[in-house]
């Protein structure tokens, strides 16, 4: 008999339903999206997600080989940083919440099985609130799976020194913090839109194009000219610098999350939180004096940081959005008319 | 408010747009009752339901279910609803289906055995690990029937629950809301288009066109009203005779009907029954029947909705 099962265990699963209120039902609804969340299809969200980092790492493979042990660190912990900011926690993560929760209300309603959901007697906003859930749920599980599997592949591909390993492996728990705030901001937009709109293609269109405007709206606004990102105040606005801003927050409590100017550089040009131009990057990489190499020892100086907005601040705006947004699609929803 | 009242609505309307479905529509359903719910297609019944139900916000009036206002969670915990064409998740099993609709209608415990149970007495007992999505009309149609009573609810809001059923279907739902009326006392709200059925099962009944009432009352009350000045005749020169009779001032209705009868409608009897034998001697032709119409939900339907008149 598994623990779970036993009577009278303060573990068992009655005792944990017995702690939530008779009328909090949307756990029942968490469960049964959970199940048909996690279905085949993730073994193929997590190739999807790896991809990107098995081609750079095979890319990367022999002059990584070349570097001493110190570099290979700086350089791999740096790296990974920027590929799960715009990859991992990023694009992709925002993808995978967006076409696997697009359906969520939509479904249900065009099926018809919404109506008969409808006149039960649950919340309307206990029955989003438990798609949101279970969503928020798969996505995360699927984010630690592929932040494990990313590092694996890094070491079997690369072949990564213990202390490396160690140190990328460092990074998870503060990079997975990071992606809770994603999912929570792209789950709740998803949620959202799925409760305003019905059809897949609109929705479709719509969630890919605040995607972009997320992580490249502001990024092509600064390279284009940083003075009117600056002089406008764009930051304000700008939800890749919000994330990026609650992104190196998380990364400071890292203890190998220390950045590389030329990691620095990379971030400010993605998120707007370092002052880099593209004029940086390649000073940078085409050899100027500044140019960074540590097996010489020439390094040049940490990038100033922008501070438009405190960063503890933009985290707390996106936590902000995303309750806002659910608020929302709780009031689309019980606003809804079901037919 | 009456506390008797399962449902009460004031004024109930809804608009789509510029079209009203429901116009101001004031319905009391009493506890206990089987109560029919009749029009023709278009007249409102669904909008009705939903609004009832809480799937749909009314444009304008009020309703309350159990004294609690329509759409809420407590009006909800009353009702059990089963739509015209029910949809399920295709990828559950029945019993699966069911026990996820009990733990979301908030039945804690024994939901395994309650669902089970439920299909059992549907007559679905052997379709427990059956997958929904394989599920014939009929099935789906019990189906439907067992989730809306999985939490017991004390009112049942049926939208044409035998639509698309052969005859054993339809009479296997009929029997269990018979059952379901007397042993647990539940309130019944049923519209169907099957008035014959309907008939052998409700007690009371409201028949709306263009979403307005047309006539409420109970059946008894109803065919009491309608068959008391309604009669039928027949002769060898149908036309002939209600020509002869067409003017008569103690006439209020009369016309010719696809049943071969011809109707009339007075509220003086005497004068009608002179009326007829004089028409009969000055046309001359033979008296096949006359008698006073025997009242059914479905003449009193066509002849509320002015279906064969004239």
């Amino acid at each position: 008999m598994s623990l779970s099962k036993i009577p009278g265990n303060p573990l068992s699963l009655e005792a944990i339903r017995g702690l939530i209120p008779q009328e909090m039902r949307f756990h029942v609804v968490m469960a049964k999206s959970l199940r048909d969340l996690m279905s085949p299809w993730m073994v193929l969200m997590v190739a999807l997600g790896l991809l990107p980092v098995i081609i750079f790492s095979l890319a990367w493979r022999e002059s990584f080989r070349g570097m001493s042990l110190e570099m290979q660190t700086y350089s791999l912990v740096g790296y990974f940083m920027i590929v799960t900011f715009m990859w991992l926690a990023g694009f992709y993560l925002a993808y995978i919440i967006s076409t696997r929760g697009v359906d969520s209300i939509t479904k249900e309603d065009s099926e018809g099985t919404l109506l008969i959901m409808v006149s039960k007697p649950i919340s309307r906003f206990q029955f989003i609130l438990g798609k949101f859930l279970a969503l928020l749920l798969t996505t995360l599980f699927l984010e630690l799976v592929i932040l494990f599997s990313s590092i694996l592949l890094f070491w079997g591909v690369l072949g990564l020194d213990p202390d490396t390993f160690g140190a990328v492996l460092g990074l998870v728990p503060w990079i997975f913090l990071y992606s809770i705030i994603v999912s929570l901001v792209f789950d709740s937009i998803t949620i959202a839109i799925s409760t305003l709109l019905k059809n897949r293609v609109v929705m479709t269109v719509i969630l890919t194009i605040i995607i972009v405007f997320v992580f490249i709206a502001g990024m092509a606004i600064r390279l284009a000219s940083y003075d009117t990102y600056e002089n406008y105040r764009l930051y304000y606005i700008d939800g890749g610098y919000h994330l990026g801003n609650a992104y190196t927050l998380f990364l400071d409590g890292a203890e190998s999350g220390r950045m590389t100017p030329q990691i620095q550089a990379w971030l400010g040009i993605f998120t707007g939180t370092y002052r880099a131009g593209a004029g940086t990057v390649l000073t940078m990489f085409l050899g100027s004096p500044e140019s960074f190499d540590p097996d010489i020892g020439a390094m040049p100086p940490s990038l100033e940081k922008t501070n438009y907005v405190n960063r503890a601040l933009s985290t707390l705006l996106c936590l902000a959005a995303s309750a806002a947004i659910l608020g929302v699609a709780k009031v689309a929803m019980e606003r809804k008319e079901v037919h | 408010m009456d506390n008797n009242l399962m449902i009460e609505t004031r004024e109930l309307t809804k608009a789509f747009g510029d079209f009203v479905a429901v116009d101001g529509i004031g319905l009391k359903i009493r506890e206990g009752s089987i109560h029919g719910f009749v029009g023709p297609n278009g007249a409102g019944k669904t909008t009705t339901i939903k609004m009832l139900v809480g799937a749909i916000r009314s444009t304008k009036g009020t309703g309350f279910i159990k004294g609690y206002p329509i759409g809420s969670v407590a009006a909800r915990k009353v009702i059990g609803y089963s739509p015209e064409h029910p949809s399920f998740y295709g990828n559950m099993t029945a019993l699966d289906y069911l026990i996820y609709m009990a733990r979301v209608s908030g039945v804690e415990r024994d939901t395994a055995r309650k669902a089970a149970e439920l299909l059992d007495w549907i007559e679905l007992g052997r379709f427990v690990d059956t997958k929904v999505g394989g599920f014939s009309a009929g099935m789906k149609q019990r189906l439907s029937l067992a989730q809306a009573l999985i939490h017991d609810p004390e009112l049942l809001i049926l939208d044409e629950p035998t639509a698309n059923l052969d005859p054993t279907g339809r009479m296997t739902i009929l029997d269990k809301l018979k059952q379901l009326s007397q042993e647990r006392k539940v309130t019944v709200f049923i519209s169907s288009h099957i008035l014959s059925e309907l008939e052998q099962l409700v007690d009371s009944v409201t028949l709306i066109n263009r979403g307005q009432i047309a006539a409420e009352d109970s059946m008894e009350h109803l065919k009491k009203i309608f068959s008391q000045n309604h009669y039928l005749l027949k002769t060898s020169s149908n036309e002939s005779v209600l020509e002869a009779m067409k003017t008569k001032a103690y006439l209020q209705e009369s016309w010719l009907g696809a049943d071969g009868f011809i109707h009339l409608i007075s509220e003086d009897n005497t004068a009608l029954k002179q009326g007829v034998m004089e028409a009969l001697s000055q046309t001359r032709v033979l008296l096949e029947h006359f008698s006073q119409e025997e009242v059914t939900l479905e003449s009193i339907y066509r002849r509320t909705m002015g279906i064969e008149k004239g």
